[in-house]
């Protein structure tokens, strides 16, 4: 039964040249396939001490009950330091999920590509997008790593988790923006318009929504917001608009609530007409405007009204710098009014002055000023008599948080923003992992001592080789002359 | 396997009483040193944000070119010598006279250069020791050192290949390098494709990739298959050139 291909196959195995030359092209038959077979099943082993390429349980559950591809697209530079790390992190998850899948976009080399796949928030220090289908999650560098001092706190695996979990997630809580009081619109693309925070905030898993409330009825256009953003109106809310958004309220509305000094057309400060509302939480917006005094707190230009504020704790201000550690983190104010909590009430100071600032009750009035003291310019609060449990409102006296998303230099102000509307909706997040070990992050040497290291490693090590093998070739000679001589 | 154990005794001997391995030893820790000390200057004045980042992690790999530029050269220069040497000097014909087995002949051989090269490596444990006293991730050092190995291991293997195939030293040397310079141009290929085969290819392959990850304490089975299958085939396609000069003779 031979046919003429084993005849062939036979015939070159008489020739054992041919059979080796046979024999070597089916080694590297076998060994590619073997390579195929191992990059396709692959294992990956953490075997570092801080275990951080080690996949927790709740991830490992996500990626197992994970139905759709998810495309995690890394938008960091090759040179950037959290690149690599964020690189070996993605593969372990790639490792136990095959639809987990890896694209990068140099944002140096491709700029365009990276507009295209981040839309407005490419020029946000992103460090990741999540994407399945059209459905679009963004992470920014803050959430890779944090860094405090001399202290790393790495929390790679809890932001790539919370992408991945939110890019799955169908529902998407809807945000308002109540309009005709000459608030920015989030449609307007324009320099001072909200469509970068629209943008920005649709990529968080929140679906922004103009809402106005000149209309009739304007009660029911609020009706299912699950939070309501008050953005720093330029003209008072009528009681009519008031009352829509308590009615809001009474179904579990949360607020951000943004009120910079309103100025009336006669150039006096006018109330922003929601004292009802702020009242209901224990907050009272005080009339006038703040001017801080302390240097190290003020910026030089103007007359004060743009300071750093000094954030208290709260789940609202985690991640910036308390008192003197990091100054740079601290959230830049511009012209900002004061805060009263009132005694009885739920509420919890955010962002204060320092203890030498003034409440000017109009522009340039400093005769009405009243002594230097420290200030609230940010709260959070609950319901006084709570009647709906998911109540919440966090009442900022200025409106810079707005900018945070197009001005890069207001990161403290943007995390502001999405830790508010994460605490006001009480968003945890959906994978919860346990906590990573920080890092100690110090020089390691003294001038003196690196001299010495120097010295050590470019000269007596090098040096030392080079003795030895002089050594040993020298004694190895001498053996050979003293054979030599022996044997003549 | 028989006379495997002589022809490494051979091997050894001829490496280490003539100047040349000491000269490359010393050429090599200088280089090695002054790797060492540059990180360590830049450790210094800015520690870097990438967590894992220790001098000897990234003296090991983590984004340290300089390495494996390194060993583009020290291996090459390694093994050009195995067969050549024979060659030039017509003493091939003799070995290949002796009742010593093909595989005995290439294993003593390269496993003689592996030795060598981790004799090599040997001496950087001392740059631990100087870091001793700072928070050294053992287990990451440790897979750190793993990843040379294998690194060197499959460079010393197609050095050795390159080296029975070439006529003579020089060209050996060259073979090997532009063989190892590719396989690193080739790894690049992951940084240039953003997605698709190319940039899978390029992972698979590259070896700052290797040295990287094995520098952070991970160990990926894909580098471990490589990597062995990569030595295995050079060496078997080397028994069977030896195999093929034997039945000639």
């Amino acid at each position: 039964m031979r046919g003429p291909v084993w005849t062939r196959l036979l015939s070159v195995t008489e020739s054992p040249i041919r059979l080796l030359a046979v024999s070597v092209l089916l080694a590297g038959i076998v060994l590619g396939e073997l390579n195929w077979l191992g990059a396709v099943r692959y294992k990956r082993f953490d075997l570092s001490a801080h275990g951080d390429y080690s996949l927790s349980d709740a991830t490992l559950a996500l990626l197992r009950g994970q139905k759709s591809e998810v495309e995690l697209i890394v938008t960091l530079s090759p040179a950037d330091p959290l690149f690599e790390p964020l690189k070996h992190l993605i593969d372990s998850y790639r490792a136990t999920s095959p639809l987990v899948r890896l694209t990068r976009i140099d944002p140096e080399r491709e700029p365009l590509a990276l507009k295209a796949a981040a839309g407005n928030s490419a020029a946000l220090d992103l460090a990741l997008i999540a994407r399945r289908d059209s459905e679009r999650v963004f992470v920014t560098r803050d959430k890779l790593v944090r860094v405090e001092q001399s202290q790393v706190r790495v929390s790679m695996e809890q932001a790539i988790s919370n992408a991945i979990a939110d890019v799955l997630a169908d529902l998407k809580v809807r945000v308002c923006f109540p309009t005709g009081h000459g608030e920015p619109s989030i449609d307007d693309v324009g320099k001072g318009g909200l469509s970068p925070l629209a943008d920005h905030l649709t990529h968080l898993g929140y679906a922004p929504e103009r809402v106005p409330l000149d209309v009739p009825r304007p009660a029911a256009r609020l009706h299912d917001c699950s939070i309501i953003v008050v953005a720093a109106p330029e003209r008072p809310y009528p009681r009519e608009h008031e009352r829509a958004l308590e009615s809001a309220l009474e179904r579990g509305a949360a607020f951000l609530v943004l009120l910079p000094p309103i100025v009336s057309p006669s150039g006096t400060l006018a109330p922003a007409g929601l004292d009802h509302l702020l009242g209901r939480f224990g907050l009272k917006l005080e009339r006038g405007f703040l001017v801080e005094e302390d240097p190290s707190h003020r910026l030089p230009e103007g007359m004060g009204e743009l300071f750093f504020a000094n954030p208290e704790l709260h789940r609202i201000t985690d991640g910036l710098s308390r008192g003197d550690e990091r100054h740079d983190a601290r959230p830049l104010v511009v012209t900002s009014g004061a805060i009263t909590i009132i005694d009885r009430s739920r509420a919890a100071p955010l962002l204060k002055t320092s203890d030498k600032a003034r409440l000017l009750s109009g522009f340039g009035d400093f005769d009405s000023a009243q002594a230097t003291q420290s200030y609230v310019v940010a709260a959070a609060a609950e319901l006084i008599e709570p009647t709906h449990p998911k109540a919440r409102l966090a009442l900022f006296a200025y409106g810079t948080l707005l900018d945070s998303v197009s001005d890069l230099s207001l990161v403290a102000n943007r995390i502001l923003l999405e830790n508010s509307l994460d605490w006001l909706i009480d968003r945890t997040p959906k994978v919860i992992l346990p906590p990573r070990a920080t890092r100690t992050r110090e020089p390691y040497f003294t001038e003196e001592s690196l001299s010495a290291v120097g010295r050590y490693v470019l000269f007596f090590i090098p040096g030392g080789a080079a003795a030895l093998g002089a050594l040993v070739i020298f004694l190895r000679r001498s053996g050979a002359r003293k054979a030599q001589e022996t044997r003549s | 396997m028989s006379g495997f154990f002589a022809i490494l005794k051979r091997e050894l001997l001829s490496l280490w009483v003539t100047p040349l391995a000491w000269v490359l030893l010393t050429i090599f820790l200088f280089l090695e040193g002054s790797i060492f000390n540059t990180i360590l200057l830049h450790f210094s004045a800015m520690p870097s944000i990438d967590p894992d980042s220790s001098p000897m992690s990234a003296f090991l790999g983590q984004n340290s070119l300089l390495l494996a530029i390194t060993l583009l050269l020290i291996c090459p220069a390694l093994s050009m010598r195995t067969f050549a040497e024979e060659k030039r000097q017509k003493t091939l014909d003799i070995l290949l006279a002796s009742p010593v087995s093909a595989a005995a002949l290439v294993l003593g051989k390269y496993v003689a250069l592996l030795l060598t090269y981790c004799a090599f490596w040997l001496p950087t444990l001392l740059y631990a020791w100087v870091l001793r006293d700072t928070d050294i991730d053992w287990a990451a050092l440790a897979t750190g050192y793993l990843g040379i190995f294998l690194l060197g291991s499959s460079s010393l293997a197609l050095g050795v290949l390159m080296s029975a195939l070439a006529p003579s030293q020089i060209v050996a040397l060259m073979l090997a390098s532009s063989l190892e310079f590719g396989l690193f141009v080739l790894g690049l290929g992951e940084y240039i494709f953003d997605s698709g085969f190319g940039q899978e290819l390029g992972a698979y392959v590259s070896m700052t990739n290797l040295l990287d990850e094995m520098s952070r304490g991970i160990v990926d089975t894909r580098r471990i298959v490589l990597h062995t299958s990569l030595t295995a085939w050079a060496l078997f396609v080397c028994v069977a050139w030896i195999e093929g000069q034997r039945s000639d003779a």
